[in-house]
């Protein structure tokens, strides 16, 4: 009888961490490649728009040397999880919050500076789960993704993402990272370039 | 990367995002009906694969709802099959062991319905594969063998009718799935495994042995079927190391004789048809 019991125990004990991690244990893909990644010692720039966090205030220097603030109470927000990215020519601040919620919400920035609430600029968002870090450029975003072996890159459709309320429903390509943890990433035009620190590596896309 | 690296994804389709509007709720919902990809990874017949697309396009657009939620959660299918499949062996068995049998049953009807359930969040989360097919497959056998081991090995079915049941059932699968990616399908296959699950629960709760005699019956059906697959898959199967040895590929004779039979066939259907139509006018 005590076999039972432990079976059953062992049982409940899988379905649960299956239930709690099932987007690391398996994570989504379309169109999943594991491509060709070349070590480079390019640095990965920032890019024509800046943003910096401090503590709950977000602060963004756009192209035009505008510099807008406001604040994100109850975010988890790290640097390299804030993009600027163009979504039917509108500019929109990408930002993941790695908070409870988990969900990457697009920001109309002058709209969340004028109100000063991060959330009162957000013009859609879509769950994220394990997302990491974002970048962008033009109309496409990537989304990295900790997931159990090796790392996911996503190169989502913001658009889509937004109708599903889901990055599962903007995957466009998934492309396997070349190692884990990691710190920063780029997309500029078909090339992807990613980063440890120490260590960069880049793509293209075909 | 101004042009999109998704095959038909349309602008049309596509949400004006921003425009002044800032309210979340004010999303659309997602085009999310596709185009159906053609998959040989199943166990239908030919008759039946029309209705079977047709009762899971049906049970897509029912449980839709509950798909979406899924999939609004970023829930693979894969997860659902993998949560599916772990159900059984390792909650419904200790289960049935412990005899908590109302329990049982509600695990296994969990386990049908998320069985039921992964090919609509693969659809509608376009996920939709051969790779998910065959886990889906898997997930089928795994929970048919593993209710049958359970009434075997707590008595309520003898070794050899479970033991037959179970070995003829997954040669007929290999039969149907082998002859569906020859694209020479089976017309018509009765699957007993939810019936097998039916006489189960009777048997449990009755006493009356239902099971056994249905095992039986079953294990001389499924026998058959997968002798007549093999048979006709044999006849079109190449030789050796596949060289076009007599009587292994057709030799045109056979290939013109059944031709002519097919054509034949043919036009005896035709004249029926012409002849119902005229004796309905």
């Amino acid at each position: 009888m005590i076999w039972y019991w432990i079976i059953l125990g062992i049982g409940v004990a899988t379905l649960v961490v299956v239930s709690l991690f099932h987007q690391s244990i398996l994570p989504l893909e379309r169109g999943l490649i594991q491509p060709d990644w070349l070590i480079t010692d390019e640095r990965i720039a920032e890019g024509p728009d800046r943003v910096e966090v401090a503590g709950e205030e977000v602060i963004c220097t756009t192209r035009d040397g505008t510099e807008l603030s406001f604040r994100a109470p109850g975010m988890r927000l790290a640097l390299g999880a804030l993009a600027f990215v163009t979504v039917h020519n509108q500019r929109l601040l990408a930002v993941l919050d790695r908070g409870r919620q988990r969900r990457t919400y697009l920001v109309d920035v002058a709209r969340a500076a004028q109100r000063g609430d991060l959330l009162a600029g957000a013009v859609g968002y879509w769950r994220h789960g394990t997302g990491r870090l974002l970048s962008a450029d033009g109309e496409h975003l990537l989304e990295i993704h900790r997931c159990l072996g090796r790392d996911r890159i996503y190169l989502l459709d913001p658009s889509r993402a937004l109708q599903g309320h889901a990055f599962g429903m903007g995957i466009e390509r998934t492309l396997i990272a070349p190692v884990m943890s990691l710190g920063a990433a780029a997309l500029r035009g078909r090339e992807i370039i990613v980063s440890t620190g120490p260590r960069t590596w880049k793509t293209e896309l075909h | 990367m101004t042009e999109s690296l998704v095959e038909g994804l349309s602008p049309a389709g596509l949400l004006t995002v921003g425009c002044g509007a800032g309210n979340l709720n004010s999303m659309q919902q997602p085009e999310l009906e596709n185009p159906r990809p053609q998959h040989k990874l199943h166990y239908f017949g030919a008759d039946e694969e029309e209705y079977v697309q047709r009762i899971a396009d049906r049970r897509t657009k029912l449980i839709r709802p509950l798909a979406m939620l899924f999939v609004r959660r970023n829930v693979r299918s894969d997860s659902l099959t993998l949560f599916s499949f772990l159900l059984v062996p390792l909650v419904f068995f200790p289960l049935f062991g412990l005899k908590h049998y109302i329990w049982c049953w509600v695990v296994l009807v969990l386990h049908i319905l998320l069985d039921g359930l992964d090919g609509p969040v693969a659809r509608l989360g376009r996920y939709a594969s051969d790779k998910g097919a065959l886990s889906d497959i898997l997930n089928d056998i795994t929970g048919m063998v593993v209710v049958m081991l359970t009434a075997m090995q707590f008595g309520f079915a003898y070794p050899m009718a479970g033991g037959l049941y179970i070995a003829t059932y997954l040669y007929m699968i290999i039969m149907i799935i082998a002859r569906n990616i020859m694209e020479m399908p089976f017309k018509v296959v009765f699957k007993s495994k939810y019936w097998m699950f039916v006489f189960l629960l009777v048997t449990v709760h009755s006493g009356y042995d239902l099971l056994n005699p249905f095992l039986l019956i079953m294990s001389v059906y499924q026998a058959v079927i997968a002798a007549v697959g093999v048979f006709h898959l044999r006849r079109h199967l190449p030789g050796i190391l596949g060289a076009g040895t007599s009587g292994a590929w057709p030799g045109p004779d056979k290939v013109a004789g059944r031709e002519t039979r097919l054509m034949r066939r043919m036009e005896r259907k035709e004249r029926r048809q012409v002849w119902l139509k005229r004796k309905k006018t």
